[in-house]
């Protein structure tokens, strides 16, 4: 019996990868940077962000594709799948770092550059300051 | 915007929250679906009653931002009351004494709405909690992938984040790049 609980043991630590969390944060932040450059001086007004709230704009990007798949999935019979973004600002944020700026998509962007893939049948998009909506 | 999204139907307005939630009524409770995206400013933006609107929606998932240290910074205020009455939904958050408490409770009165567990990831500063980031949604499926991906984010460090933007962002500047430093130097 401990032989064979060795055995597995044993056989975990051989096969299993541990989680790397910098090289899976690198792989997750890169398509937003790719994003952003073709756009970063497009002039858009863009809101002051702290690093922190990456975390978030990581998050929501993530959830999109599981998001279309399971609801877009004929066993759920949805007949709209929508994005309702009521805060969605410019679509581009200045994320501050320690001596630096660096742009950011926001939402926004992040639904559109997974709508080819996973695309929503409806886009809401909103802000109460209307100089983030004038471009 | 429209542009960058050929052969969709896009919305892309100037409004209000309260007038952004009218959008749920043209939505068809039995086969339509949501993803909603609520990250406003401040809790003065989001009044309890459209948030509740939202969520009897029946097949809405959300991720909302509740800001823990903004509401704990104005409840001595009395200019807040107001505000955080809105957020609340009534004046009952007035005894309950912490930024902290308030939101434990404010998530009670949503989880009670979908009649399911509401999950967070806490957004954090160096030294102090900013925020909380709710993310709901009553599928199951979707729940576990949420659950997944916040796991992993709940592991990310600001120090992480700082290495990783600072190694792949082509913008970020080294010490060494900055015209003055040179001349100072």
């Amino acid at each position: 019996m401990i032989l064979n609980y060795s055995f597995f043991i044993v056989l975990y630590s051989y096969f299993h990868v541990p989680w790397n969390k910098i090289e899976w944060l690198e792989k997750k932040i890169q398509p937003h940077l790719d994003l952003a450059q073709p756009i970063k001086n497009d002039g858009l007004v863009v809101s002051n962000v702290k690093l922190w709230s990456l975390k978030k704009e990581i998050f929501i990007y993530e959830y999109i594709q599981p998001y279309v798949n399971i609801f877009k999935s004929a066993k759920n019979h949805f007949r709209k799948w929508c994005y309702f973004d009521p805060f969605s600002g410019s679509g581009l944020f200045d994320l501050e770092i320690p001596g630096n700026k660096v742009k950011f998509p926001g939402p926004p962007l992040l639904s559109y550059s997974r709508h080819e893939n996973f695309p929503f049948s409806e886009y809401y998009f909103a802000d109460g300051k209307k100089v983030m909506l004038n471009h | 915007m429209n542009s960058l999204f050929p052969g969709s139907d896009l919305n892309y307005r100037y409004s209000t929250f309260s007038d952004s939630v009218k959008y749920f009524d043209n939505l068809d409770r039995d086969d339509d679906s949501v993803l909603a995206i609520i990250d406003p400013p401040g809790h003065s933006q989001i009044p309890f009653e459209d948030i509740q609107q939202i969520l009897e929606f029946p097949a809405v998932d959300m991720f909302l931002t509740v800001m823990t240290s903004g509401i704990h910074r104005n409840i001595e205020l009395s200019e807040s009351y107001d505000s955080i009455t809105s957020f609340f939904g009534s004046e009952d958050w007035a005894h309950l004494g912490s930024g902290e408490n308030i939101v434990q409770e404010y998530k009670s009165k949503l989880e009670s709405i979908i009649g399911n567990k509401i999950q967070t990831i806490s957004i954090d500063m160096p030294t102090q909690k900013l925020y909380d980031l709710f993310y709901i949604s009553r599928n199951n499926t979707a729940t576990k992938i949420l659950n997944d991906i916040a796991s992993k984010l709940n592991q990310i460090t600001l120090n992480d984040l700082t290495s990783v933007i600072s190694k792949q962002s082509p913008d970020v500047k080294t010490l060494f790049d900055y015209d003055g430093f040179n001349q100072e130097n």
